[in-house]
């Protein structure tokens, strides 16, 4: 069965917020071939908003390759956002949930293809909680941001975790790649 | 410094049964005790590590590191930043009670070894915005807390660091090692 993967950057204190770290070109490649081994990427609102500038990109390219090229994989990446205000949407690559989370992954799940990503905190956080996350891959930028949004917050349990490996840029970010520690409480 | 994946060093109630320790670890923590000569503490955990450390090397069932490390403790020169301990009667300490950063770059220019910090997430946060602090060493472990007492809290403003390297334990544990810019 295709694994759920929560993959996002994060500072040194754990903030997410998108203003607090600037990803250089490595991180931009990394991302895009993460996009390209993906079989759908789930979004709320917030972030699949936020998503949506990189089409802008596809049609006013910047000139620089790492982003131009991360532009159009994350046009073409198919997406599922989750939310309660939004009626509809144009992305002709992304679609509205039409069932709540659980539900939606269970059914993902189920169906066979490439991996399933999580690129949204307010849904790692959810997901999390219901212990359906297979994998994490937190990026962790050399950065105290002080303050913002908090990537894992409204965590009343400890979650424990296995380290599985470390990737390491150049620019001083460190992807830390870990599964629940124990897989069987993860909801497959 | 001890921390979980979000950025806690201890849980609400101050519980730090998630951090995970071996000998491994504390052999690479005594190759960093071994190039210090000072140990800074916050109140908290100076108080935490006199109940302790001072006598941790002669219990019966002693472990190597108590031994170690209880000599290191009582041998280095520790510095406490308080406000309310006073100085007299104790071995080897000095109280830091004001005039922070004149205080800390006298030491700091004084011929040595380094000065280490261990826990003392306040001490380490006053430090951090007087720009006093050269080098980190954050031991993350493999948990999320979800809440408890943050690492770094009343930052001002984002500082940006350096990543010298990281070291991963077999337990879990991923050390990494940051210098300020």
């Amino acid at each position: 069965m295709r694994k759920l993967i929560a993959a996002i950057n994060m500072t040194l204190d754990g903030f997410c917020d998108h203003t607090a770290i600037i990803p250089d070109e490595e991180i931009h490649q990394h991302y895009s071939d993460l996009l390209s081994n993906a079989g759908v990427v789930l979004y709320g609102r917030k972030t699949y908003q936020l998503m949506e500038y990189w089409r802008t990109l596809v049609t006013n390219p910047t000139g620089n390759k790492a982003i131009d090229d991360f532009a159009v994989i994350m046009d073409n990446t198919p997406k599922i956002v989750f939310s309660h205000t939004l009626k509809n949407i144009d992305w002709k690559s992304a679609k509205l949930a039409n069932q709540d989370i659980e539900e939606e992954v269970l059914e993902l799940k189920k169906q066979s293809g490439k991996d399933i990503f999580v690129g949204s905190p307010g849904l790692i956080v959810d997901l999390t909680k219901l212990n359906m996350i297979d994998e994490y891959q937190i990026c962790v930028h050399p950065v105290i941001a002080g303050s913002g949004l908090p990537l894992f917050k409204d965590i009343n349990d400890k979650t424990y975790l296995k380290l599985k490996k470390t990737k390491t840029f150049s620019g001083g970010a460190v992807i830390l790649y870990y599964e629940p520690a124990n897989e069987k409480t993860t909801i497959r | 410094m001890h921390t979980s994946l979000d950025g806690f060093v201890a849980g609400l109630n101050r519980e730090m049964d998630w951090i995970k320790v071996d000998d491994s670890i504390f052999d690479f923590v005594g190759t960093m005790t071994d190039q210090a000569d000072t140990a800074l503490y916050g109140r908290v955990t100076y108080q935490m590590m006199e109940s302790y450390w001072p006598k941790a090397g002669e219990k019966p069932n002693a472990s190597k590191h108590d031994k170690e490390h209880s000599l290191w403790y009582n041998t280095v020169t520790k510095i406490v930043l308080s406000k309310t301990i006073k100085e007299t009667g104790l071995n080897n300490t000095k109280i830091i009670s004001e005039n922070l950063s004149d205080n800390i770059n006298k030491l700091k220019h004084q011929e040595g070894k380094n000065i280490l910090i261990f826990g003392s997430p306040s001490a380490s946060n006053s430090l951090l915005n007087k720009g006093l602090i050269d080098e980190f060493w954050l031991f993350v472990n493999p948990v999320i807390l979800g809440q408890g007492i943050p690492l770094f809290k009343e930052i001002p403003e984002s500082i940006k660091l350096s990543l010298l390297e990281t070291k991963t334990f077999h337990n879990g544990v991923i050390a990494l090692h940051y210098s300020s810019l």
